[in-house]
């Protein structure tokens, strides 16, 4: 009998330390976000005395559908969620972690019956079940990212990565000497092909001749699967390499170190890294994405429709050269830049990957 | 195709594969003691991702390489006597215990990671494995990667014969596969054999926690999953050796091999659609395993089969 209670102790340990890292709850997360989250509302409305103390915060629930410690597109929600504490107003949103398809129906509805007013599935694969539980409530508002279909109340959201890989792309051209640079993404979903292809589209911008070859891993986590993609494609003359999706870009990084071959860096500035090699880094502000269809909502504009935020908004950069390029090259790019956040130029997302 | 002949391509296919196979390889080597004493390890995916994230954070605080390979053999120990105390003290089942802890592990290396290292979008990085060339041999054309390889995987080549040796042309290997073979024989010939399960247990988690290890060391980082079913092919792997160290080899420099391979023909532009590459390594993996069990090897014939003495009481 004794022995049956421990193992049963025992267990139930193991299953609760599994739960603790998907926990929905925020209260539990180490890091400051929730703090702020209930500070920062109830702190601004005394500097501008605009919304009424007593005026419902606006809430928003972003769905992730991995961990934040990424440092990668879920990193990239969770400072999105930060940044729409800090920085709007009356906001007050939470973030919920590992949430996969299986769960993601069950979690919609959870955040949509508690009567959040904004629900995010921060996920390509979470459009199914938003298009299912959408219609269900109507009073609630949703957003699919990087989504390719619209309801009434469900808005989609993308960040044009392609801007930015454009000018990535341009930068990887002027940077190689082999004239064949690389992309190695962790899977095909849109977000990545349309990266891609905006990488091209620079790269054959600045040099028409280039060749840019690119492989995708077949998931996001394998680091070592990663870093040998990498090897391979430094075998065919790649010497500068754009290496997406969390973990395999990590191990893109490392290859790169090791072979002395130049890469970018994703979210944030990622420097540090490899400081000598690592050109410039793709950054999308996911706060200001949310923000924006936020606003349109206050104003009562609010459409089932695609918002686009692209450089033009002031959602996407890309972050310092660290004195890596050649003068002629960062005036080429900074000028293109430039273009791209008048809108002057205007770069299309793919959706298919071309030859 | 011309791109294919090539040295360059030859050579990078090899070396790409031996690396892809030496994490796999330890995994195996561990899992062949282990069901070669009557047990099951499902666990060895979640040992493998434990090795990995106890090697980080040991040479992240121990700082270097060598804490973590340490880091990972006492996080090996430990695991293989929980195992070791659940499965053969209390007769819990071993493999819903293995499969348990890979939930588990899954788990607590996320949280632990959160909650030791903190979020950030630039990953705190260790130094890693640094390669050891051997004069002149690293020089061969071809092959010289062999020689151009970390303490690690030089080691772990270097475990087969003696794996082999242990387990063949030893009294220590012998009870072991007594132990494996009929437990309740063994038994009646004063072989404790719920302590060999026990060292089993602790072998093969270590060697699994190594190959997490290697993982880790070799790209200098932790990223949560990075194991990445490394362990359930560990499991299929040893099905396919029969059980034998040299096999083991074999099995994983094929598995390697197949995933080099299909990265070089992603890389190569062929437009062949990735997914379809991507799944060259698996199928050649059943394809294995179809061959291997219609040979007429020895087995062990008592795999996850718990024993207990006549006349004991289960639980």
């Amino acid at each position: 009998m004794k022995k049956r209670l421990l193992i049963i102790a025992l267990a139930l340990i193991m299953v609760l330390s599994t739960a603790c890292a998907s926990n929905p709850a925020p209260a539990t997360d180490p890091t400051t976000a929730p703090v702020e989250a209930t500070e920062a509302p109830t702190t601004e409305p005394e500097a501008t005395a605009e919304p009424a103390p007593a005026e419902e915060p606006f809430r928003v629930a972003i769905l992730l559908p991995g961990l934040i410690s990424d440092a990668g597109w879920n990193a990239g929600g969770y400072y999105g969620a930060q940044y729409l504490n800090e920085n709007v107003e009356n906001v007050e949103a939470t973030y919920i972690e590992n949430i996969t398809t299986t769960q993601a129906e069950a979690a919609i509805r959870d955040y949509a019956d508690q009567g959040y007013d904004l629900i995010v599935g921060w996920s390509f694969d979470m459009g199914d079940y938003l298009m299912k539980v959408a219609p269900d409530y109507p009073d609630t508002k949703f957003i699919w990212s990087q989504g390719y279909m619209q309801l009434e109340n469900m808005a989609t959201i993308s960040a044009p990565l392609q801007e930015t890989a454009y000018l990535c792309g341009m930068i990887a051209a002027g940077m190689s000497k082999t004239g064949v640079i690389g992309y190695i993404g962790g899977m095909d979903t849109m977000p990545m092909i349309a990266a891609l292809e905006g990488y091209k589209e620079g790269a054959k911008a600045y040099n028409p001749d280039i060749k840019v070859i690119h492989a995708f891993a077949g998931t996001w986590s394998d680091t070592e699967l990663g870093k040998q993609t990498a090897i391979a494609m430094f075998e065919q003359g790649v010497d500068v390499l754009m290496g997406r999706g969390d973990g395999i870009a990590l191990g893109c990084f490392q290859a790169c170190i090791e072979k002395g071959v130049y890469c970018f860096g994703d979210v944030s500035d990622q420097n540090e890294l490899a400081p000598e090699l690592l050109l410039t880094s793709t950054g999308w502000n996911v706060g200001r994405s949310i923000e924006l269809v936020i606003e349109a909502i206050r104003a009562g504009e609010f459409e089932g429709k695609a918002y686009e935020g692209g450089m033009a908004l002031g959602v996407c950069d890309i972050t310092d050269f660290h004195g890596l390029l050649p003068a002629d090259l960062e005036a080429k790019v900074n000028e293109v830049r430039e273009q791209l956040k008048s809108g002057e130029l205007v770069i299309e997302a793919k959706t298919e990957i071309s030859e | 195709m011309e791109n294919v002949l090539t040295t360059t391509f030859v050579t990078g296919l090899l070396a790409s594969s031996f690396s892809l196979a030496i994490p796999l390889l330890l995994a195996t080597l561990g899992e062949v003691f282990v069901e070669r004493s009557g047990l099951l390890n499902m666990g060895i995916e979640g040992m493998i991702l434990m090795g990995c994230f106890v090697s980080y954070i040991g040479a992240v605080y121990g700082g270097g390489v060598m804490m973590g390979i340490l880091a990972s053999i006492v996080m090996g120990v430990l695991i293989g006597l929980l195992m070791a105390l659940l499965t053969l003290k209390m007769h819990a089942n071993q493999s819903i215990c293995g499969i348990v802890f890979n939930f588990f592990a899954t788990g607590a290396t996320g949280f632990f990671n959160r909650y030791i290292m903190g979020v950030s979008l630039i990953p705190t990085t260790v130094q890693t494995l640094q390669p050891l060339p051997i004069p002149f041999l690293s020089e061969i054309p071809i092959i010289g990667f062999l020689f151009n390889q970390n303490i690690m995987a030089y080691l772990t080549v270097i475990l087969v014969p003696i794996a082999a040796f242990l387990l063949f042309r030893t009294n220590l290997g012998l009870k072991i596969r007594a132990v494996g073979g009929n437990a309740q024989a063994a038994d009646t010939m004063g072989i404790d054999v719920i302590k060999i399960r026990s060292w089993m247990w602790i072998v093969g988690a270590v060697l699994a926690c190594l190959a997490g290890a290697y993982l880790t060391l070799t790209i200098g980082l932790f990223s949560d999953g990075m194991s990445n079913n490394r362990g359930f092919i560990a499991i299929a792997l040893v099905v396919f050796a029969r059980w034998m160290p040299w096999n083991a080899l074999l099995g994983a420099f094929v598995f390697g091999f197949a995933d080099a391979l299909q990265l070089r023909l992603q890389a190569l532009s062929l437009g062949i659609p990735y997914q379809f590459l991507v799944m060259l390594p698996y199928v050649l993996t059943i394809i294995v395993l179809i061959i291997g069990a219609s040979s007429k090897y020895v087995n062990p014939s008592v795999v996850a089969v718990p024993y207990v003495r006549e006349g004991k009481e289960l639980n």
